[in-house]
């Protein structure tokens, strides 16, 4: 790390090698699924990086800093590529237990098909915020740093996404 | 027997979103993000510094132009020989340039807890000025008094992997 701060492209490859899947994975289940925003998303995102490393001041983990980065790359190509503002209460889609009864063991690429569409349908901070936590084991106090919103509203994002996951997963039981 | 029920959907899609592996695409991300940054080097811009024989003289090459190092091949040089020993690292360097000739380098460093810091700022004030004149040649205005070596941090343990 300190390596890259100074400038030394093979350590800030490093960098890119140990965290960069992780980023594109967000990205990528951030965006719902479309791998050119999260090539996108996640390439700009370290490349800025790479430009404004030596500003990093360790306020927080680098790990959260560079989700950071690559959050608001993602939230800015969603605001141009679709016209729907990023507001939970005005998005929220109510999801409704399912009907049908699918067969409990089903294959891991159906389920996570399945978590893509649910989590398609939350609004962007319940899906970002649901993200970070569960699949990222982030605390509360870094997911309110990444997606730079209070705690409580991080607490509420995640209890409102937890909900209406449960509900949309509910026919893989 | 009893049979125990199956963990609850979401809880097994979490699980297997966790167990994923890097999907294919992001071989490609990384290799374009490699290819970007080599491409951009860092904000600070190169320079060429000058190089000078013992005698002060500016050095040419057989067809008589002047000899030059990169600013970035001198702040590599560092780097890699402020990182080779786990008593301390650097957290920067600053090169300092007038018409052509370095006129100075600011150090700063972060020391392992324990050491003696003074002595470390004088022995890596020696290995800087090595290594630099060992690239721009002894007769120029860089110097042992021209080396700034400021300890900004001490740490437990190895300061390069802190």
């Amino acid at each position: 790390m300190r390596a890259a701060r100074l400038g030394d492209d093979d350590a800030f490859a490093e960098v890119v090698a140990r965290h960069g899947p992780a980023l594109y994975h967000y990205a990528l289940r951030l965006v719902g699924g479309s791998a050119a925003d999260a090539t996108e998303a996640t390439q700009e995102a370290l490349i800025s990086a790479w430009r404004s490393l030596e500003a990093f001041e360790g306020r927080s983990s680098l790990r959260t800093w560079l989700l950071r980065l690559v959050h608001r790359r993602a939230a800015d190509l969603q605001r141009h590529r679709r016209p729907t503002p990023i507001d939970d209460d005005l998005l929220s889609t109510m999801a409704r237990p399912a009907r049908d009864n699918p067969l409990q063991s089903v294959l891991d690429a159906e389920l996570l098909a399945a978590l893509q569409a649910a989590l398609d349908e939350l609004p962007w901070h319940q899906r970002a915020a649901w993200l970070l936590r569960e699949v990222e084991g982030m605390s509360y106090d870094e997911i309110a740093e990444t997606l730079a919103i209070p705690v409580g509203s991080v607490r509420g994002h995640l209890h409102r996404g937890r909900k209406t996951l449960t509900l949309r997963m509910e026919r893989w039981r | 027997m009893a049979l125990e029920p199956p963990p609850d959907p979401l809880r097994r899609a979490l699980e297997a979103a966790k167990a994923q592996d890097s999907p294919d695409d992001w071989v490609v991300v990384a290799s374009t993000v490699r290819e970007r940054v080599a491409a951009l080097g860092r904000a600070a811009p190169t320079e060429p510094l000058l190089v000078r024989d013992a005698g002060g003289d500016l050095v040419h090459d057989e067809h008589g132009s002047r000899a030059v190092v990169s600013s970035r091949a001198v702040l590599s040089a560092l780097r890699r020989l402020l990182l080779t020993a786990p008593t301390h690292a650097p957290d920067g360097i600053r090169l300092h340039v007038d018409d052509g000739e370095l006129t100075g380098v600011d150090v700063s460093l972060v020391g392992a807890y324990g050491l003696d810091l003074v002595a470390l700022a004088g022995d890596v004030r020696s290995q800087v000025v090595e290594v630099v004149t060992a690239l721009i040649g002894p007769g120029g205005p860089f110097g042992p008094a021209q080396v700034q070596i400021d300890v900004v941090d001490v740490v437990v343990g190895d300061p390069r992997v802190t």
